[in-house]
């Protein structure tokens, strides 16, 4: 099953939401609050954990009804839906989710039924696999390339637009002088921090022109 | 609140929750107050989250499919974009027998580079990802959970696209038409991707909004991140030459180097104002 394109792992996951009336409020609007607060800069519980590119979480309510002559029909749990773009193997990747963030994902998944909690590791990756779905075709426009290496390079596209900027006209020996010392302190330069080269999270509904 | 999800409904489900928090207020003896008009997005949604029982929510909120997509403002601070990058999600039906037709265009897609040339050519998608969830293919873990009892598959879309919702799809139908109708026709009353208009109105019913968007380089399109690589490598093999070539020999390489990479230089930062 396709859920790797190059070295990114496409991770699907529908986890069912515990449907319990007497919850208040019910588990999905905990998980949607839960959510709404959560950073999306560098404090993000994705940026602090190794390894995703993309990650967004999802309550489906229900499946959607098109009208005649489909059939009218209703899913009988809500899910969360946890869809990632990130590097490396699966197993990996949750260990490390599991490592750095276990308090947020227990924070998220404990209104998912059978969630067994972070902390016991193994118990934890058989559920996320449980609740996996395979990718049926995945597409990824850059698919060799490590958040780190994507981070870096965003870094040195504008660091080497400025150095071009300021080198015009110079003599050949200066040049290789000042580009060799540049080069040195680039490849020396911390690379960002995921997450970091965003502005404040500023919630949009996504409207048609947004 | 997005215009285009408010119809009268919508205000009829605020006049609800008016009036709830009025008998709530009589029971207790105290004043009633009408504020649900008033209130601004986020308290809505602590007003729903306050409500007495989880049946009176769910009433209001997931009574009917697609309902938290009329209600962006009331479900809470869901956020479909994240800098330059708009998560959208669809899910549509699928009569189960057609579903293999499906996994056999998809099959092909994935495994012949050329068919997909299309798609690396609009150059504005990140990721994207068509999954086939067979009906009875939804995740059963017991533990009190019902078993889920359809009759339809469903095909679920996520992309991660750069620019607005408008010029996505506009995008879509101009250049993929061919493909997605070949993707999609297979699942209920798709109009077809051409006209653009009923496209359109197919993908916003079939739509359902993302609660939480992360993106490690939120300020970056997919062109960025593609330019910043070939920069990247560029500036990798001039630096390995630098310090052992004489300074004429770097400055002709210099200049080969500015040459190859001036259409890929730029600073990453907001996105700009569709218009």
């Amino acid at each position: 099953m396709p859920n790797k394109n190059g070295s990114v792992y496409g991770l699907t996951i529908l986890s069912p939401i515990i449907n319990d009336d007497k919850a208040t409020p019910s588990h999905d609007l905990q998980i949607r609050d839960y959510l709404a607060k959560l950073s999306t800069r560098e404090d993000s519980p994705f940026a602090v954990a190794p390894g995703t590119h993309l990650a967004r979480l999802v309550v489906l309510d229900d499946v959607i009804y098109v009208g005649m002559p489909a059939c009218e029909e209703h899913l009988k749990s809500k899910y969360l839906i946890f869809e990632s773009n990130c590097d490396g193997d699966l197993d990996g990747y949750l260990h490390g989710l599991a490592d750095a963030i276990a308090d947020h994902l227990d924070a998220i998944w404990k209104h998912c039924v059978g969630y067994p909690g972070a902390a016991n590791r193994q118990a934890f990756v058989d559920y996320m696999k449980a609740c996996q779905l395979n990718t049926t075709f995945y597409f990824a426009a850059v698919n060799d390339k490590s958040v780190e290496d994507t981070l870096r390079a965003l870094q040195t596209q504008t660091a080497v637009a400025d150095f071009i900027a300021t080198h015009q006209g110079n003599d050949p020996a200066t040049l290789q002088r000042e580009f060799i010392q540049f080069a040195t302190e680039l490849r020396a330069r911390p690379i960002p921090r995921p997450g970091s080269m965003g502005s404040l999270r500023d919630i949009k509904t996504g409207g048609h022109n947004e | 609140m997005q215009s285009r999800h408010l119809p009268a409904s919508g205000k009829a489900c605020l006049v609800f929750l008016a009036v709830e928090r009025d008998m709530a207020a009589l029971r207790s003896g105290s004043k009633p107050r009408i504020t649900a008009f008033f209130c601004p997005a986020a308290t809505v949604c602590d007003i729903i989250c306050s409500l007495p029982s989880s049946s009176l929510q769910n009433a209001i909120l997931s009574s009917r499919p697609g309902w938290g997509s009329f209600f962006p403002d009331v479900r809470g601070a869901m956020s479909n974009i994240n800098g330059k990058v708009y998560a959208m999600n669809a899910i549509t039906p699928m009569k189960p027998w057609k579903t293999w037709i499906v996994r056999g265009i998809l099959f092909l897609l994935g495994h012949f580079k050329s068919l997909r040339q299309d798609v690396v050519d609009l150059s504005f998608i990140e990721f994207a990802r068509w999954v086939v969830l067979p009906r009875r293919g939804f995740p059963f873990l017991g533990n009190g959970q019902e078993r889920e009892n359809l009759q339809y598959d469903y095909l679920l879309f996520f992309s991660n696209f750069n620019g607005t919702w408008n010029q996505y799809i506009d995008a879509f139908s101009a250049v993929l038409s061919k493909g997605l109708n070949l993707i999609w026709r297979w699942s209920e009353k798709f109009p077809g991707s051409v006209p653009v208009t009923n496209f359109k109105q197919y993908i916003a019913l079939l739509q359902f909004d993302t609660d939480y968007y992360y993106s490690a380089y939120p300020n970056a399109a997919a062109n960025d991140i593609e330019s910043a690589h070939i920069v990247q490598s560029s500036l990798d093999q001039l630096a390995a030459m630098a310090e052992r070539s004489s300074p004429q020999q770097f400055a002709d390489a210099y200049l080969r180097f500015v040459l190859e990479v001036q259409c890929h230089l730029g600073a990453t930062g907001d996105a700009p104002v569709a218009g």
